[in-house]
């Protein structure tokens, strides 16, 4: 797969996955089967599992050797 | 850069900021609607109105004039597929993405918290 592919796929894989969570966090609160504060501690956990997604696929950060040394620049706090 | 690409480029970032817009003018509509300001949603009506309506007009207005995404679509037009441009507008691309993650957060604090259960 060219560079080219691959970096168009990482990004609709992302857009589908954020689709997805976005949709499936609305869903909860649009139709709700528990109780609020489980659906607002669920939406919460989505959210975090979104911006996982989008760190990784839309802004290309990640754990692999490469990127390892741009998270650093990251979270070390200097 | 062929010209055709320069037109769904421009296209595509001024989508962009037309979701931003239309988002804030929601935002705006939804405010003066709201059942729990029947008796008027109003600026003069407390601080926490009075800072809320400054900062959604604000914001709506920081998102309509949209200076970086205007500058970015002249670029393209002036310069069309420069090095420069394509770096700039991979920069504004992982600016806007930063701003998503930003979002993801805001939405379910400010919006929901209060309105759950």
């Amino acid at each position: 797969m060219s560079d080219r592919t691959h970096e168009l796929c990482t990004y609709a894989i992302g857009y589908i996955l954020s689709l997805v969570l976005t949709a499936a966090a609305f869903g909860m609160v649009h139709w709700p089967s528990f109780g609020a504060r489980a659906i607002f501690g669920t939406v919460l956990a989505l959210g975090l599992v979104q911006m996982a997604v989008q760190f990784r696929c839309f802004l290309h950060i990640s754990l692999n050797r490469s990127s390892r040394h741009d998270l650093q620049l990251i979270l070390s706090p200097r | 850069m062929r010209r055709q690409q320069r037109v769904v480029t421009s296209a595509t970032v001024g989508a962009a900021d037309g979701h931003g817009t239309t988002f804030d003018t929601l935002r705006y509509i939804a405010t003066c609607r709201d059942p729990t300001h029947a008796h008027g949603a109003h600026p003069m009506r407390s601080g926490f109105q009075a800072s809320f309506f400054a900062l959604v007009g604000l914001h709506g207005l920081h998102v309509a004039v949209a200076c970086w995404l205007v500058v970015m679509v002249g670029q393209i037009c002036a310069y069309g597929s420069d090095a420069r441009v394509r770096t700039n507008l991979f920069r504004l691309g992982l600016f806007w993405h930063l701003l998503d993650i930003v979002w993801i957060a805001i939405f379910p604090v400010v919006y929901l918290q209060e309105n759950i259960g």
